[in-house]
């Protein structure tokens, strides 16, 4: 069936299969390689991406079921100020090594600080909680998201 | 700009220390890093798996009739079809061993829960998977062998038919326990389970095997920690010749210790690819992951432990059952005996202790390196060790070490278990430790809320281990067939810019960055004018890989080596620019100068190195250098660990409540990295300690996948440094990558054994979750 997935603020008409899920559609129809494959079951968070701004599974959603809608990955996020200062952040506190989770991990954290600009540690935990790390053990991971809530809220900008 | 270090000048005492944020960091946060599920090429077939769903099992018939009408498939492949490949030699056999390398297809019989028995080529991932479904297999199901326990008792089933015993391999270590256990005061018998593990890579494996008719030479993309070492060992398995393959790894999602083997599927992929003409792709699911590729640990070990009333041990007799799997892996008689065996005694002075190791064949899945490589098994027995005399005596634990650790002036210190320690300066970081955490004070806080009944535990964990990987002739003696050099090919363009070609290869741990501030340092130029080259063959002539902790010690000090010949000709060619000899040429930040202000930039000496118009000839046109730094010895990292829990006496659940890790991995290049190496290595250890395994049921079949930390079960943890530069290379640098592991689990268990000891529980296993905990306590009521 034809469908059309707008990813990273691009149109693409591919044709897929009714049972395709969003995560092999992006990664395989689209080419758009960011978003990860790192379970079968759901459990791992490396699909995450930004749905109408909400961060979902990929892996999880039927790419027919997310036609028309806007899908962003990590490779967007640069284009947005809450998205931009988690990169520098991420950077700056040594929040990844192998990277394979980070683009994941940065869709599910822009959606935290849209919704909780001022986030504790605790609320960052359980907020990304759905996303796996192997590679830090979490904690450059925490102080990279508080440290861009930090950065947003001293330059006055944080966007919903 | 966002992504590259504030380019400010040198630092006056150089870059490395430094803890520059890492250059590599803009692919992975836009989204843009390439692993090799990333790669689709031009004719692309998919390849499916179909695997056991029994642990052992005879294979009555295949019928891959309906799987080869399958729209989209190019071919079927079964074990009949592969009789010429062979299985995957293991290239870390001990003398003595019986082989059984893995089948790249299961003979007649499959061995393991997720034994690859039949494989699907076709046009798409999809047609791949569909048609895979349509393969029946009929099984006739044997009597399946699980632990080692039962492998090694004498009414076992034979994994092997010619393997009398299910044994692979033995080793005894050390000596002298008979002498001395009559003078002991007390023995103690400690029964404790090294539980298997698995290694759990963010990214499952993945290969792309394209072999080029036309030219005769194949590129095998593979999420490897040692390309060139896959290189070697799949040419020699496909016959092919080593230099017209090309292997390429490029970025990776960790390792662990699980992608430095010789796996099946690589084998059977690239002979596939052959023998079809075009490329062919797989990527691992998860479920497969945690079937087909290795598992770590696994070790069954009890202790005799003779101690006199003060604390001094007089030595150790250790006996240990390791379970391999049901073929051996690429290390897969090494790890479990060298690596285990050699570092029981920790970091105490016992000469009078011994060991014997006895590694057996089960129907699972095979065992191999997974990070820390049988130093997390050894740690873990001999510092609960301690822990258990401290309790035993009534003494505290931290006394009982300082009575027995090797003191600093008996280093280098050879162990009569036999590795040699290069350095350690133990009381001094366990002081340190005990120090930081406010020790005394935490057990006047541990008394006071005993008091109100509440299960409080501290524990310790004092470790070593070595690394950097190491000097041939003494490896090859042991039967490790890889070489233990590291390459470095340095080559300044002639725009002044550098490359540095690595063998080492990372995989999360940030050579581009920790290297580049090595090259800089040597060739006084700054970090961002040199790129570092990883993962291609053909890029990188030599290599040997990343694993044991020994890319910085072994690959950094190639780097660094191979930096100064070439800053020694860039400053000569300076000189003769400028009118001045060498020693009159400063240089910084890639400018030759000298006192009277004239100077030259890299790129001019580097345009006369390459041209050879303004400089006597005899200089040699050409500014590179390969340097292969082979180290002679191992460095040894140590460090205390100390872990505070607090158990819930109703639910079980054991609350890690403080961790602090003090390490000396000797020079540190980058601090922000390598604390990063630490945080990594505690969430593996503490994940091991309270929450993964890797259990099968009575029929062999994997209980359910490991339960892998999340945000919420890690700790804060607080790590520190000592600095004891270690003389076996020039960087003074050991390695800091597996220390987590090492000593993350003992220190825990040690912790839970001190909440619980009072209630009358002497043993518990890991993990420590809240039904073993509540199991434990519930046998003593």
């Amino acid at each position: 069936m034809n469908i059309d997935l707008i990813v990273d603020g691009e149109e693409n008409q591919v044709d897929v299969e009714p049972r395709a899920l969003l995560i092999d559609a992006l990664r395989d129809d689209v080419r758009v390689t960011g978003p990860h494959v790192g379970c079968d079951s759901g459990r791992c968070g490396a699909c995450t991406v930004l749905i109408e701004g909400a961060a979902v599974k990929s892996c999880m959603v039927l790419a027919a079921q997310v036609s028309g809608a806007r899908i962003d990955t990590a490779a967007s996020l640069e284009h947005d100020l809450v998205g931009k200062a988690l990169q520098e952040a991420f950077q700056k506190c040594h929040a990844l090594q192998c990277g394979f989770c980070t683009p994941g991990m940065l869709c599910a954290a822009v959606d935290l600080l849209r919704n909780n600009p001022t986030p504790s540690e605790n609320d960052v935990r359980q907020a990304l909680r759905g996303n796996l790390c192997r590679c830090t053990g979490y904690q450059h991971i925490v102080e990279a998201v508080q440290e861009a809530a930090a950065q947003l809220s001293n330059s006055g900008s944080s966007e919903k | 700009m966002t992504f590259e270090n504030n380019h400010e000048a040198a630092p006056a005492d150089g870059w490395v220390g430094k803890p520059l944020i890492r250059r590599e960091d803009e692919k992975f946060l836009k989204g843009s890093g390439r692993y090799v599920d990333d790669i689709t090429l031009d004719r692309q077939l998919y390849a499916a798996f179909l695997r056991s769903p029994h642990a052992h099992a005879d294979i009555e018939q295949i019928d891959i009739s309906k799987a080869e009408a399958h729209a989209g498939v190019v071919k079927v492949y079964t074990g009949d079809d592969v009789t010429d490949v062979g299985d995957v030699p293991p290239n870390w056999v001990i003398p003595g061993s019986q082989v059984k390398g893995r089948p790249v297809l299961a003979h007649r019989t499959v061995k393991h829960f997720g034994e690859a028995v039949a494989v699907v080529i076709a046009e798409s991932k999809a047609a791949a998977v569909d048609a895979r479904s349509l393969i029946e297999v009929s099984y006739d199901l044997r009597p399946v062998v699980v632990s080692q326990a039962a492998a090694a008792s004498s009414d076992s089933p034979a994994i092997h038919a010619d393997i009398p015993g299910n044994l692979a391999t033995q080793m005894p270590a050390g000596g002298g326990f008979a002498d001395i256990v009559g003078e002991a005061d007390q023995v103690f018998t400690l029964h404790l389970n090294n539980h298997r593990l698995v290694p759990f890579p963010l990214e499952p494996r993945a290969v792309n095997a394209d072999f080029d008719a036309v030219s005769g030479r194949m590129t095998f993309y593979t999420a490897q920690q040692i390309p060139h070492m896959l290189r070697r060992m799949l040419a020699n398995a496909l016959k092919f010749p080593e230099h017209k393959l090309r292997v390429v790894s490029p970025d990776v999602g960790g390792g662990f210790g699980a992608k430095m083997h010789f796996y099946p599927e690589e084998l059977l992929l690239a002979w596939a690819s052959r023998a079809l003409g075009r490329p062919v792709k797989w990527t691992e699911t998860r479920s497969e992951n945690i079937s087909a590729t290795t598992h770590g640990r696994d070790h069954e070990m009890k202790a005799e432990i003779a101690v006199k009333n003060d604390g001094r041990i007089l030595g150790i007799k250790t006996e240990t059952k390791a379970n391999i799997g049901a073929y051996l892996s690429s290390m897969g008689t090494g790890v479990p005996t060298i690596n285990v065996g050699l570092f029981l005694n920790g970091v105490y002075d016992l000469p009078n202790s011994e060991a014997m190791i006895r590694c057996f064949y089960t129907n699972t899945t095979p065992v191999d390196a997974y990070r820390g490589a049988g130093r997390p098994e050894a740690a873990y027995l001999i510092e609960r060790a301690i822990g258990r005399i401290a309790k035993e005596l009534g003494l505290d634990e931290s006394e009982v070490r300082i009575k027995n650790f090797v003191q600093p002036d008996q280093f280098p210190y050879q162990q009569v278990l036999g590795t040699s320690l290069d350095s350690g300066s133990y009381e001094h970081t366990l002081r340190l430790a005990l120090e930081k955490i406010d020790y005394d004070d935490l057990r006047r806080e541990q008394r006071r809320k005993r008091e109100e009944g509440r299960l409080v535990g501290i524990g310790i964990s004092n470790y070593t281990e070595t690394c950097g990987m190491g000097f041939g002739p003494l490896l090859s003696a042991i039967g490790f067939d890889r070489g233990g050099f590291e390459s470095a090919l340095v080559r300044v363009h002639p725009d002044g810019s550098a490359t540095v070609y690595s063998g080492s290869h990372s995989h999360g741990q940030g050579h581009v960055t920790t290297f580049a501030q090595i090259a800089a340092d040597a060739l006084h130029m700054p970090p961002d004018a040199v790129e570092i080259v990883q993962g291609d063959t053909d890029q990188v002539p030599f290599g040997v890989g990343t694993f044991n902790s020994r890319s910085v010690a072994v690959g950094g000090s190639a780097v660094k080596i191979a930096c100064e010949k070439i800053f020694d000709k860039m400053r000569t060619i300076a000189g003769h620019l400028l009118g001045v000899t060498p020693e009159e040429v400063q240089a910084e930040d890639g400018v030759f100068s000298t006192k009277s202000g004239t100077s030259v930039s890299a790129a001019e000496i580097g345009h006369e190195a390459w041209t050879g118009g303004k400089t006597p000839p005899e200089l040699g046109i050409g500014l590179e250098e390969t340097e292969f730094f082979h180290p002679q010895n191992m460095s040894s990292p140590f460090g205390a660990h100390i872990a505070v829990v607090e158990i819930d006496p109703e639910t079980g659940e054991v609350d890690l409540q403080k961790y602090l890790a003090i390490d000396d991995c000797g020079v540190v290049i980058n601090p922000l990295l390598a604390r990063g190496q630490v945080h990594g290595g505690l969430a593996q250890g503490i994940g091991a300690a309270l929450f993964e395994t890797a259990g099968y049921d009575e029929k062999g079949v994997p209980v359910a996948e490991p339960a892998i930390p999340r945000f919420d079960h890690m700790p804060h943890m607080e790590t520190g440094h000592t600095v004891s530069p270690t003389p076996t290379n020039p960087l003074g640098a050991k390695g800091i990558g597996e220390a987590g592991t090492i000593a993350a689990p003992p220190a825990i268990a040690n912790a839970v054994i001190d909440a619980l000891w009072d209630l009358g529980i002497k043993e518990i296993d890991m993990p420590f979750t809240p039904e073993r905990v509540l199991q434990a306590m519930e046998a003593v009521r």
